[in-house]
């Protein structure tokens, strides 16, 4: 009453601030929460599924090694080994190339160089799955069984013990084989993440560790060091990724349900069989037994990454050097880039050591090895992708005309096109993009910002790793059970609900990245200026994580636009030019795949047009997001 | 900016629906075997039909079942006859064969002459790793004059669930009683030895790409990866070669037709049979009452019985038609579909 009115109106303004720093909160929150609910209700539903087969098999089921669908008797074992160690092998041949590529492009790179760089080796992940399967298969294949594997024998096969993992006949198909595809799947997806976190770590670091002496190696090594959190979550999401590949590995794998130690020998993983069985399975209980194999691979997702999260944590704990450190707990920010702990990392023993006691010529030597290395892991990165893409080119030029822009899919005796497809697509992506980044935002911020050092944070982080790694054709058949069959048919609404859900948990764990690496300083300085916290992070943050956020949504977006698996059983496809959400409707990867996969010589020109059109859709995307984002941060 | 683009996106594509809402659409999923014939056809029957719109997706045979099974399309393509337990989910499906295809075994050897001649007992041998070698004695027995090479045979089958491999292995369990009592026939066995390939194109890949190898696929993908196919003995020790012609010989050869149209014609008698060859399947329900739209049900009859009349001219050079008698038993199954308890098609309806 005794208030006046500018008082008042102060007081609300405060009121209003105050809101929307809840909602921001509940926001946020919201966001992490729906990651437990969509891994609940995909538990759910898998546990509903696989109940019947958990129940006749019971713990023999992960421990067997038959899988004999005419008998009823089923067994994971082989495939379990398979996903275990196709996955292991992909990242120690992926890690060490991508954060090479990486360095190279934020630390060696100049700077006309780095911009394209990048760009092309994100054009890695655009490439769909079935293309890398087909490449894989006419490619990799006969150069694995003529060449790589009789070497690797040769190699190896006769040392003891050791020799067991390299034994077989030369067939080509293999777990060596689907492992180095899988590695040159999920080399995009870490270094662009890598390349991010990289970009953002403290000037102050890198030049004091010059001006201590470092060599160019010596101080890249206290970057990585630096940057290990980061660079983790990056790698969990290549891991997810390798995890739940389906189609590129089923091409190449061999699909062999025997238990075999040789890594030269056909495999099958628990991604690969789904693929290859899950649709076709013809009786319950081996229905049931394919939905208890997603379940063992949710648990298997969960347990590695639980065990890497403790790897690291291990490995992290030696370098401290006491209480000033940074925080030893991994789900912690490293980046609080105070002065004393910058000056902390910098007088590691290890450091110290490499300063004192090496001489002069080996820091010089090393210095140049490392430099040659990452230099060819960059260059490796690229020449893969020339090698795929010209591929693709190859393949595809020849089903590229005017018809292919302008007319409908069809038979292969009339002039026929994909225009239905690419406009589905575009709707399609649009539609998930829609519902997949705000949801995949919101858990970012979340995690970063309200959630870091909780419990239920440490819990949505670790969900997210596991969404992350659930297979497409898992997601697909769990959309298909709770949208498509209460809806009576398939619908685009659907695929793009089960597209949007594979995007979140990429957009969320790179945002969460990306947000925890922004400096404290700045935090403190907008709150300290009297800004809320909800300003702080919708006008602070947010813009300054930008470029890395951009990233996880270009990665998701190129991630889903080439999936096939989860639209067969959701969007399912349409040879007509109707574009309505509720019905069956078109896109570019279900044509790819069915075309690719079918006899026709005319369908199979058109499939690989059809691929090279989507990664060159992806390109102008990945272009067009860059640019108006550049734009905006500069205005 | 890209929102507002995406919204006019979003208006233009309702309002051309509400365009075509006029027409009456039918959807199909299933088996990808038939798909080019059924892209064909659908693009033939729409165009002298405009108020109709049929469409089918090869999303493949198990998808499609499950599509009918719970109703989410209006009918079903499928390479392999449902089984008991998969019919006792779905009461009421029919099995109308629409088109026949043979399985061809590819082999690819450096060394290895085409024409070569192999039989039940043989393929059985190979898929069950008894014969390991090209130069096996019960392979050198058939092809007498050919000089075989010493290669390890490397075997290649389906990794995936498929009507190829029912095919495939409901013939082994018809030749071999080892294989019936081992491996069996499903869409998915259990493979004794192998790699596997994620269908047809998978098998040819992996044929073509390892030497000394042996697979199968349906005829058309052996011609399209351009590989040689071995000439088959058949059940009355006839050697044949796999062409539309003798898998039309085998279908004509199967003797009393079963009730519910679930069609085996492997292994066939007659001089001209080809072993390994199979029908491709339409299901529908045999009570249409579920349909909202009674129309749909009438112009999806009409569709189909399309296809087993007009749309047979369309069947070659890929595929087998269906014999007469064949045809008199899904004319009489489409007869009896009811809505609502009355028969949808009247007489003239299926002859037009």
């Amino acid at each position: 009453m005794g208030l006046s009115l500018d008082e008042r109106a102060e007081r609300r303004r405060t009121l209003v601030r105050r809101g929307w720093d809840v909602v921001m909160r509940y926001c946020a929150l919201a966001g992490g929460l729906s990651i437990i609910l969509s891994i609940l209700l995909l538990t759910l539903v898998l546990v509903y599924g696989a109940w019947p087969a958990l129940r006749t098999f019971g713990f023999a089921f992960l421990t067997t090694s038959d899988w004999d669908p005419v008998n009823g008797v089923f067994g994971v074992l082989p495939a379990l080994w398979g996903t275990v160690c196709s996955s292991v092998i992909a990242l120690l041949l992926a890690v060490p190339i991508s954060i090479g590529a990486a360095v190279f492009m934020v630390r060696l790179a100049p700077r006309w160089l780095a911009g394209p760089a990048s760009f092309l080796i994100e054009l890695l992940a655009a490439i769909p799955s079935i293309a890398y399967g087909l490449w894989g298969a006419a490619v990799l294949v006969p150069i694995m069984q003529r060449h790589v594997q009789p070497l690797v024998k040769e190699l190896f096969g006769h040392l003891p013990v050791v020799g067991m993992f390299f034994k077989g006949p030369a067939y080509g198909f293999g777990m060596l084989t689907a492992a180095i595809i899988l590695a040159i799947m999920i080399i995009p997806i870490i270094t662009s993440v890598t390349r991010d976190v990289l970009r953002v770590v403290p000037r102050e670091l890198d030049e004091g560790s010059y001006a201590l002496g470092s060599t160019w190696w010596q101080s890249t090594r206290l970057v990585l060091g630096f940057s290990k959190v980061g660079i983790f979550g990056a790698v969990m999401l290549g891991l997810a990724r390798a995890v739940g590949e389906t189609m590129a590995v089923t091409m190449v794998i061999g699909n062999s349900d025997q238990l075999s130690a040789s890594i030269l020998n056909p495999a099958q993983t628990m991604a690969s069989l789904l693929a290859n069985e899950f649709l076709e399975a013809d009786n319950p209980l081996y229905l049931h037994s394919l939905v208890a194999v997603a379940l063992v691979l949710l648990a298997t997702t969960l347990l590695m990454n639980a065990i890497a999260r403790w790897m690291i944590r291990k490995a992290a704990q030696p370098i401290r050097p006491g209480a000033a450190a940074v925080p030893a707990d991994t789900s912690l920010p490293i980046v609080v880039a105070s002065d004393e702990q910058i000056m902390a990392k910098l007088t590691t023993p290890e450091l110290l050591i490499a300063r004192n006691y090496h001489l002069p010529q080996n820091r010089k030597v090393a210095d140049r090895i490392f430099k040659t290395v990452t230099y060819a892991c960059a260059l490796l990165c690229i020449g893969l992708l020339v090698v795929i893409i010209t591929y693709i080119t190859y393949q595809g030029v020849s089903g590229l005309s005017l018809d292919f822009f302008t007319e409908l899919p069809g038979p292969s005796d009339q002039p026929i096109g994909m225009r239905n497809c690419i406009i589905g697509s575009l709707i399609l992506v649009g539609m998930s993009s829609v519902l997949g980044i705000p949801v995949g935002v919101a858990c970012g911020v979340y995690l970063a910002e309200y959630g870091r050092r909780t419990r239920l944070g440490g819990t949505v982080r670790l969900l997210v790793d596991v969404l992350a790694g659930v297979p497409s054709i898992v997601v697909g058949v769990v959309a298909y059970v709770l949208v498509v069959v209460p809806m009576g048919h398939f619908s685009g609404l659907a695929g793009s609900l089960a597209l949007a859900l594979m995007m979140v948990p990429i957009i969320a764990r790179t945002t969460e990245e990306m947000l925890r690496l922004v400096p404290d300083a700045l935090r403190e300085a907008s709150l300290g200026a009297g800004a809320t916290f909800a300003q702080t992070i919708t006008r602070v943050i947010l813009p300054a994580a930008l470029s890395g956020i951009i990233t996880g949504v270009v990665l998701s977006v190129a991630r889903v636009a080439g999936e096939t698996a989860p639209l067969l059983f959701t969007a399912l496809g349409n040879d007509g030019a109707i574009y309505n959400p509720l019905q069956p409707f078109p896109a570019l990867p279900l044509k790819i795949f069915i075309y690719a996969t079918s006899a026709d010589a005319q369908w199979q020109k058109q499939a690989w047009a059809g691929m090279l059109v989507l990664i060159l859709l992806i390109l102008v995307l990945n272009v067009a997001m860059r640019l108006s984002t550049r734009r905006r941060t500069h205005s | 900016m890209p929102t507002t683009t995406l919204s006019r996106i979003l208006i233009a594509a309702a309002l051309s629906t509400v365009a075509c809402a006029e027409s009456v659409s039918i959807q199909g999923a299933g088996a990808t075997f038939p798909a080019p014939l059924y892209a064909k056809w659908t693009d033939t029957y729409n165009k002298d039909h405009t108020d109709t719109h049929v469409d089918y997706q090869p999303i493949g045979s198990g998808g499609g079942i499950k599509g009918i099974t719970d109703k989410t399309v209006q009918f079903a393509g499928s390479d392999a006859p449902m089984n008991d337990t998969q019919l006792s989910a779905a009461p009421g499906i029919l099995h109308l064969p629409t088109v026949a295809g043979p399985v061809v075994l590819i082999t690819h050897d450096d060394q290895l002459p085409s024409g070569l001649i192999l039989n039940g007992d043989v393929i059985a041998g190979i898929y069950l790793g008894e014969i390991t070698s090209w130069n096996d004695s019960k392979i050198a027995a058939l092809n007498p004059g050919v000089n075989l090479p010493g290669d390890d045979i490397v075997v290649c089958h389906r990794s995936d669930g498929s009507g190829t491999s029912y095919i495939f292995t409901n013939y082994l369990s018809k030749v071999s009683a080892e294989w019936k009592s081992k491996v069996g026939n499903a869409t998915a066995v259990k493979w004794p030895v192998g790699v596997g390939g994620k269908g047809n194109a998978g098998v040819s890949q992996a044929v073509k790409g390892s030497n000394g190898s042996i697979g199968y696929v349906e005829l058309a993908f052996a011609q399209n990866a351009k590989l040689n196919y071995a000439k088959l003995v058949n059940h009355d020790g006839k050697v044949v070669e796999a062409t539309i012609a003798s898998v039309f010989e085998a279908a004509k050869h199967v003797g009393p037709l079963p009730a519910d149209l679930r069609l085996s014609i492997t292994d066939a008698p007659g001089d001209g049979s080809y072993p390994i060859c199979g029908y491709t399947y339409m299901l529908v329900y045999s009570d249409l009452s579920y349909l909202k739209n009674p129309e749909q049900a009438a112009r999806l009859l009409d569709f189909i019985s399309w296809c087993e009349h007009d749309g047979q001219a369309l069947a070659a050079p890929n595929y087998a038609t269906i014999s007469d008698d064949i045809r008199a038993a899904v004319d009489a199954k489409l007869k009896s579909i009811v809505v609502d308890g009355k028969p949808v098609l009247s007489g003239a309806a299926e002859t037009k």
